[in-house]
């Protein structure tokens, strides 16, 4: 502490402390929703209702209603690859020892970490002739990262005092969030047992911010007198902004969908979303860095200028580590999801379908390999619908979820009720849930 | 059940929403170790003069130190003080020319008068021309014509203030003139009388003289003479020729004026010659002087028309051979009439003889003569008219004196700093032979006496002064100078002070920052004014230096390196999120003496508000000395002071400075140590900090 001035030694980022700071902001993003879902595993299997349409546009000509409909949702999700999420959303929220151990424990080499959520402000349908046709208003974030050593997260959890005479090296992380808003304009069809419908969306981009290929070597001697940090980055980000109207990104995305009745009961849907690109301006910083930081260097104490020998090296240090930013652009994906389902009724009141859904894209929720699901659901009573499903796939490498869907017939009028979640593990069983998911939302039907 | 189911949804809805509140939002915390800091305190350090710093041939160090206690210099005898003078010259000195006028009144003239007026013997004297008349009678009351005098080639018009008219009136007339009226009057503008004179008898080829005073007379250019009252006598058988006349001379002469419009004539209007008597106080006498710098100025300003050439000449300045000699010209501008000259003339390097020939002293003479020069053009000036003089001379700086430099004394009562020991700031460090000389200079022809009156060595970190005592602190010191002609020579004294003869070990062991001393230099004590066999040059002097060389070897106690300096936490922030950590000082102690480490944080008024450590601190372990006494492995301490959040806000909050003390103790034993150039302490500071992490 001697002779440090606090300006310096408290706020001024380090390299080590800049990566904390992206990981956090992507964890913090996925880690403080309170509604989420995923991959609408058992929303797109509602067919009738327009929650499905987000997932499937060849629904939108689907459902029974007189002129007009209307739903508004959110969803939410989170999941990663490697380790379960007991002790991680614990009682006030402290992650003690014992947790980070076992997290540490439980993660591999290329842990990815994926989270968002979601709100349809508005999604209506009006008939008009033949067709339907459908607009939506809603917004969004998703947030992905990744790091090829677990010993980053190590660092996040412990500090590098546990890594004392070691050195700790990542290649290749990343990480990106993306906050959107969209306006969607569809329609959809129905010729006798095929149904299509397609959707377009002008994208709004609020935010994003996109690190790529960081690497890093970080040694921490062993009595602390020395930290050496080589890193390479490149940090792509848009300015702060609030406000309605101001954004840094325009882009617009396409959907498709269509469904088949092959039979009374069997029915096979396909459907590609999120088929587009956004547009960013903002600032970019890069550097190749490499510092051996020994602390700061006072050729003798007694000397008469401490306070300025001191702003030299902790500015020096700071240039070093942070170059100036230089104005930039880029492209961005929209979040693509290809899926493939089919559905078979069993008997009045039960269907069970099949889902494959594949998410390769890094701007949205993202599959490490297509997920599987099989869902049920059953019409226990007159509108009222539950259902459960599992999954094997994706971040989470598997879950179980469930759903319920009521609808209040009050005449011309239906209300429409759902909440529901995909994967339910991080909830009820987080030792093994290495994800959760849960979505909501309230229909009308003229 | 219908009416339990959206109780149920909104359960489910619950359970996945209320799952997670704001506040238990993930959080933990990271332990984080980072150096903060890494320096050294060494004895280059401590000894904060590296330029008294002497390392020896094995590393060891030597303080060699000299500083001047009494420093004289010509400058302390000798200053020469500036002189000036003023003169004002006005008309009343300057002359109008002279002149003199001749007039001839023939016989024939007298006679055609007398005709003219219908005296027969007027046609006798025409007729008579050429022959001798028997008898000659005499002749009354005649007059001559008016003689027309013009002087306007000198002057117009002029109020004298001064002159005197000169009549002469020579007879070339064959008879005695009997009487004769002489009158001068203006004839211009004015008609008054000037000069009104009746001379005679004149006897035939004789003259008559009579002057006339004409102060105060109004003169003009344009003027009337004449011969009133002629009265010839009889005379027998008297030759005739009528060209025989009477001669009337007129002359002016020391004519001045109050004003005039004239032709000024070519005179000198000052002509100063004197001498500067100095006075240089104490006694002193000079009876040559070399100037190594100063200048001699003059400066004129003239309202008079015509041109005024300056000498001023110093006779006993001379350089090569030649004296001081000044010449300039007042040239009157022809439409202000004003002219002024600025004259400066450097005197270096003039050697100065202030005998005046020889049987004088401090006598400097000078000669300044001004001279009017003849224009040919009539001017126009008055009383009012005047040359202003102002000269001098300044700023003379010798660079050599010669004579008696009297009976002075001069008092030294002031301190030297010795900053090398500021670096420490406490404690005692008994040396092994530290070496003191009082060393005297004289290169002044001069003998002299000094006097220690007192001499203390103050350490004003601890507040210990310890007084010199030795031989010289008793009694006074003679000082030697050199005689002439040893110009230049200078001759040293010097006095050494040891362990035997003084307390000098116990002086300089106190460490200290400023010597304080009252001394005395009585000069020429016992000296002969009547030799004058004292000299100074610029760069004699006599001076007196304290000379100190202490090796660095000896025993330490409680020796303390410490300083001061600034920190301001005020803007931290980090406080908040380090919840506790621990300021480890790992350090390497090359000195072959224990040491106490601690710093202490200090607010503005410097009330210590906290420290690292309690209890005065922690030890350092000593150096390990080998067996040539030198530390080559050091000694390695780790200390570790830990902070809670509380305590570190106190330092944000309250701790504006921090004081790093370290206190070294020759331990095991008080075994004397030399000290290498080599020893320090090195240290680093790393902070562990538990650094509390919120999503």
């Amino acid at each position: 502490m001697l002779g440090m001035n606090p300006d310096t030694w408290i706020t001024r980022p380090s390299a080590m402390r800049i990566c904390a700071r992206w990981t956090a902001s992507i964890l913090l993003t996925a880690a403080c929703l309170t509604v989420q879902a995923q991959y609408g595993l058992q929303s797109s299997q509602l067919g009738g209702m327009v929650w499905s349409q987000k997932f499937q546009p060849a629904n939108i000509a689907g459902g029974e209603f007189e002129k007009f409909r209307y739903a508004g949702g959110a969803e939410g999700y989170f999941g990663n690859t490697d380790c379960s999420l007991a002790g991680v959303f614990a009682e006030n929220g402290y992650i003690t020892n014992a947790t980070k151990e076992r997290i540490l424990a439980d993660i591999k080499d290329d842990l990815q970490v994926t989270g968002g959520y979601g709100i349809d402000l508005a999604a209506v349908n009006v008939k008009v002739g033949s067709a339907t046709l459908a607009f939506n208003v809603s917004t969004g974030l998703n947030v992905n990262a990744h790091i090829s050593n677990g010993n980053t997260l190590g660092l996040l959890l412990l500090g590098n005092k546990a890594y004392a005479g070691q050195t700790v090296r990542d290649s290749g992380a990343w990480g990106n969030l993306t906050q959107t808003r969209s306006i969607g304009v569809g329609a959809g069809w129905k010729f006798d047992k095929l149904q299509v419908g397609g959707r377009v969306n002008l994208i709004q981009g609020v935010r994003s911010f996109d690190a790529s290929d960081l690497s890093y070597d970080l040694y921490t001697e062993t009595d602390g007198l020395e930290v050496n940090l080589d890193a390479q980055y490149a940090i792509r980000g848009t300015n702060a902004r609030a406000g309605f109207f101001q954004f840094d990104g325009m882009g617009a995305s396409l959907d498709l969908g269509a469904s088949y009745d092959i039979s009374e009961k069997l029915r096979v849907d396909a459907a590609v979303t999120g088929l587009g690109m956004i547009s960013w301006k903002g600032s970019e910083v890069s550097d190749d860095v490499s510092v051996q930081w020994t602390g700061i260097s006072i050729a003798s104490l007694l000397e008469d200028s401490l306070p300025a020998a001191i702003q030299h090296q902790v500015d020096s240090i700071k240039n070093l580590i942070l170059p100036d930013t230089i104005p930039t652009k880029w492209m961005t994906g929209t979040p693509l999801q290809i899926r493939i389902a089919a559905r078979y009724k069993i008997g009045e009141h039960g269907s069970l379908g099949l889902l494959l859904v594949y998410a390769p894209g890094i701007a949205g929720p993202r599959t490490a390999m297509p997920l599987a699901s099989v869902n049920y659901q059953h019409e226990v009573a007159t509108g009222l619908v539950f259902g459960g499903n599992a999954y094997f796939g994706g971040y989470d490498g598997f879950g179980f979820g469930a759903m319920g869907k009521y609808t209040i017939d009050a005449g011309a009028l239906k209300i429409n009720l759902l909440a529901g979640s995909d994967n339910l593990l991080g909830f009820i069983a987080s030792n093994l849930g290495r994800g959760f998911s849960a979505y909501g939302g309230v229909g009308v039907d003229f | 059940m219908r009416r339990l189911l959206p109780l149920v949804l909104l359960l489910l809805v619950g359970i996945t929403a209320c799952r997670f509140k704001a506040d238990d939002r993930p959080n933990w915390d990271t332990d984080l170790t980072a150096p903060l800091l890494k320096s050294r305190i060494s004895l280059d350090d401590a000894l904060r003069d590296s330029s008294v710093i002497s390392v020896n041939g094995d590393n060891s160090l030597t303080v060699i130190f000299r500083d001047t206690l009494v420093n004289l210099s010509l400058s302390d005898y000798l200053v020469v003080p500036d002189t000036s003078f003023a003169a004002k010259i006005t008309l009343q000195t300057i002359s109008l020319a002279t002149d003199t006028l001749t007039q001839d009144v023939t016989l024939g003239q007298i006679a055609r008068q007398l005709q003219a007026q219908g005296n027969p013997i007027g046609t006798t004297l025409l007729n008579s021309h050429g022959q001798t008349l028997f008898f000659f009678p005499a002749i009354n009351n005649v007059a001559s014509d008016d003689v027309s005098i013009d002087a306007s080639t000198f002057f117009d018009q002029a109020h004298l203030l001064t002159g005197k008219m000169v009549v002469e009136v020579e007879n070339h007339l064959p008879v005695t003139i009997s009487s004769v009226t002489f009158h001068l009057r203006n004839a211009g503008t004015w008609t008054d009388t000037l000069v009104q004179k009746t001379m005679g008898p004149i006897a035939p080829n004789t003259s008559k003289t009579d002057s006339s005073d004409l102060a105060g007379k109004d003169v003009e250019s344009q003027m009337a003479a004449k011969l009133e009252d002629i009265d010839v006598a009889s005379g027998i058988n008297v030759p005739i020729d009528t060209n025989d006349f009477i001669r009337l001379r007129i002359i002016v002469k020391n004519l001045t004026a109050s004003s005039a419009t004239a032709v000024f004539p070519a005179q000198t209007v000052i002509d100063d010659y004197s001498r500067i008597n100095y006075n240089f106080g104490n006694g002193l006498i000079i009876t040559r002087m070399r100037a190594n710098s100063g200048e001699l100025r003059l400066h004129a300003l003239s309202t008079i028309q015509d041109t005024i050439e300056f000498v001023y000449s110093l006779p006993t300045a001379i350089r090569n051979g030649q004296p001081v000699v000044v010449a300039d010209r007042l040239i009157p501008d022809l439409v202000t009439g004003l002219s002024q000259a600025d004259i400066v003339f450097p005197l270096d390097d003039y050697y100065i003889d202030l005998t005046l020939n020889g049987d004088s002293v401090n006598l400097f003479p000078y000669h300044l003569v001004g001279n009017l020069l003849y224009s040919g053009r009539k001017n126009t000036m008055d009383l009012s008219d005047s040359i202003d003089l102002t000269y001098g001379l300044y700023d003379i700086i010798p660079s050599y004196i010669e004579g008696y430099l009297g009976t002075s004394t001069f008092s030294f009562t002031d301190s030297i700093d010795m900053a090398f020991f500021n670096g420490i700031a406490g404690g005692y460090l008994n040396l092994s032979n530290p070496k003191v000389d009082l060393t005297i200079v004289n290169s002044i022809g001069v003998d002299g006496e000094l006097h220690v009156n007192q001499m203390n060595a103050v350490n004003s970190r601890t507040g210990v002064t310890v007084p010199l005592e030795a031989a010289f602190t008793n009694g006074p010191t003679e000082v030697r100078g050199p005689r002439l002609p040893n110009v230049g020579q200078e001759v040293v004294s010097k006095i050494n002070l040891n362990r035997n003869n003084s307390n000098i070990s116990a002086f300089i062991s106190n460490l200290p920052d400023r010597i304080e001393f009252d001394m005395e230099v009585f000069v020429n004590k016992y000296g002969n004014p009547s030799l004058m066999d004292n000299f100074a040059t610029n760069t004699s002097r006599l001076a007196a230096f304290l000379d100190i060389e202490v090796p660095l070897e000896g025993v330490a106690e409680n020796l303390i390196l410490q300083d001061t300096f600034d920190i301001d936490l005020s803007e931290a922030t980090l406080p908040d999120a380090i919840k506790e950590g621990t300021l480890k000082l790992v350090l390497e102690n090359y000195f072959p003496m224990q040491a106490k480490a601690q710093v202490y944080f200090q607010n503005t008024p410097g009330v210590t508000v906290d420290s690292l450590f309690a209890y005065g601190g922690e030890i350092v372990n000593p150096g390990i000395v080998n067996n040539t006494g030198y530390v080559d492995v050091p000694g390695r301490t780790v200390l570790s002071s830990f902070f809670t959040q509380d305590r570190l806000k106190n330092l944000r909050d309250y701790a504006h400075h921090a004081v790093v003390k370290f206190s070294l103790s020759t331990r095991p034993g008080y075994v004397p140590v030399k000290l290498y150039t080599t020893y320090g302490i090195d240290f680093h500071i790393v902070g562990d900090f538990k650094y509390s992490v919120g999503l």
